[in-house]
């Protein structure tokens, strides 16, 4: 009897855990963007961009082990608040590369910066503390990178989180600036959310977007992936081999990866809801009727989610009209009621499986 | 109709099972809510946190559902720093149930937060859609579940024949709200 409790939907793997629990996507988005971030690609400024739940934390972790082998990794989550200006974010980014000799670091650098912004005041009459931080940081890591030998790479994880509620635009900007100046390789997790709007253009500007999408598809071999990639999630996560699971359980994680879209973590959510409906009944095993109930638990969820012209944006993309409004756009990829698809070099929309049923009974109303 | 909706008592019932960071109740008259917090009061006493407002230590008592109700100029700004806050939700057990006004600032705030809705995703439900509940099927539903009539359950846990936990606590939840839309 699987412990289903193991499914962990709401858990990023953690890099100590991908050995043992990552399942590999069909296109392989951690060795791809370590591979970029080995050639320069765009400038050492990646943004790696997704849908909630599609799985970048994850990729990010494996990311930053692969790279570990070439690189000085330096992996920042951002979580609490406690992190959310410029300032504070550089002083992240120097911390995760540059050890800290029992405090002495940060004192011989807040000297540093002090003396530069009193210098700066002296000979050009103003100056700002930003500045300062960024040239002495910079410095700092240059130092660091000589001493190791190898190139660094940052990866940030939660930066979405921040934009909300930090100084956006400067802070993208202070962190491009800081990639320029130290020469260190830069990857941030964002959403379609995160880079509309105002700070849209600065993401656009400095930095090169990397879109990761769900393990969905239309198509007969896309489909076969999804479930096969689907299934191998649930296994590694709940510690099961090939043989451990009944038969009859295939329909179960089948509709659960269907209902997902090709979002791991709603896939994981979908086999733990149907597990716990099951549990009421005093089964250790769901079956399509629980995972029906679960469905069902969601579809209500989305619907309350929606904003008025939700439905008719997300009809009209489905049936290829996308000139809908860009930040409902934004909004409806991010939540990942709308899925982006790549169909050879044009990008195709389809509306999430669990939103497809409420349009279309907007459809009919 | 999903069977997250079905009655309070079967709301619950649910999220005892239902493992989930976040659950979000949406109300639309404060009587509502009233009543729901005084129901939860009063099955689960000294053992919830029942909470009135953001911030929280999202890590402290992971094993106990943190029910927060929010003074309606809180809701925007609270909802916000939660969103900071997710990765906190993830290691929790028990839930965080946020109490929010259905057409309210902290729902609005929610539905520009993609990331954080991910987590409460399949357990946002609209306390109006309560009232709906079906007692015949409920009944059986209760039954199918713990083998006992909801009568039978409250003389048994009554005279102490049932365990002492949040689980029995939900259910006899359950049981009083049906033993009393039959009556």
């Amino acid at each position: 009897v699987p412990d289903w409790n193991l499914l962990r939907p709401y858990a990023a793997l953690a890099e100590s855990e991908i050995e043992a629990l990552y399942e590999p996507r069909p296109a392989d988005v951690a060795l791809d963007l370590a591979g970029r971030v080995r050639a320069g690609f765009g400038s050492g400024r990646i943004a790696l961009n997704g849908p909630a739940g599609v799985g970048k934390s994850t990729e990010l972790a494996r990311a930053a082990l692969e790279l570990r082998s070439t690189h000085s990794v330096g992996v920042i989550a951002l979580d609490g608040g406690a992190n959310t200006q410029p300032e504070q974010l550089l002083w992240e980014v120097l911390g995760a590369l540059v050890p800290d000799d029992f405090g002495r670091r940060d004192q011989r650098i807040e000297h540093s910066i002090e003396a530069g912004v009193a210098w700066a005041l002296k000979v050009h009459g103003s100056t700002r503390r930003l500045d300062q931080i960024l040239d002495t940081i910079s410095f700092e890591l240059r130092s660091q990178a000589e001493r190791d030998g190898r190139p660094q790479v940052v990866l940030i994880d939660g930066l979405e989180r921040v934009l909300a509620t930090a100084r956006a635009q400067e802070l993208l900007l202070c962190l491009a600036d800081a990639v320029d100046r130290a020469g260190f390789a830069l990857v941030v997790v964002l959403s379609p959310w995160a880079i509309s709007g105002a700070q849209g253009s600065v993401v656009a500007d400095r930095f090169k977007v990397l879109d990761m999408r769900p393990v969905a598809g239309t198509a007969h071999h896309q489909v076969a992936a999804q479930a096969k990639f689907m299934l191998g999630l649930a296994r590694r996560r709940l510690g099961v081999a090939d043989g451990d699971l009944p038969l009859e359980f295939a329909g179960v994680w089948g509709g659960a990866a269907h209902w997902s879209g090709g979002l791991p973590r709603l896939f994981l959510q979908l086999l733990g809801d149907a597990s716990a409906y099951a549990a009421l009944r005093g089964a250790h095993l769901p079956t399509t009727e629980d995972l029906q109930e679960a469905v069902a638990d969601h579809r209500d969820s989305l619907r309350m989610l929606l904003e008025l012209g939700d439905l008719s944006a997300l009809n009209d993309a489905g049936r290829g009209r996308v000139d809908i409004d860009a930040a409902t756009r934004a909004r409806l990829l991010a939540s990942g009621l709308l899925l982006e698809l790549p169909r050879g070099s044009v990008k195709t929309y389809i509306v999430h499986p669990l939103a497809s049923d409420l349009v279309q009974a907007a459809r009919r109303a | 109709m999903s069977r997250l909706i079905g009655g309070t008592g079967t709301l619950w019932s649910k999220l005892g099972v239902l493992r989930a960071p976040l659950v979000v109740v949406l109300y639309s008259s404060d009587g509502a809510v009233d009543d729901l917090t005084a129901e939860i009061a009063f099955d689960t006493p000294g053992d919830d946190l029942l909470l009135t407002s953001l911030p929280v230590d999202l890590a402290e008592e992971p094993n106990r559902p943190l029910i927060v109700r929010l003074p309606l100029r809180d809701e925007d700004a609270a909802v916000q720093r939660l969103s900071l806050e997710r990765d906190r939700l993830s290691t929790r057990a028990a839930p965080l149930v946020l109490l929010l006004q259905t057409e309210g600032a902290g729902m609005r705030a929610l539905k520009k937060l993609p990331f954080l809705i991910s987590f409460a995703q399949g357990r946002i439900v609209n306390l109006d859609a309560l009232a709906v509940a079906d007692p015949v099927e409920e009944r059986r539903t209760f039954q199918e579940a713990t083998g006992l009539t909801p009568e039978d359950f409250l003389l048994q846990r009554s005279n102490g024949q049932l365990p002492d936990d949040l689980d029995a606590n939900l259910w006899a939840h359950r049981a009083r709200t049906l033993v009393e839309s039959s009556q």
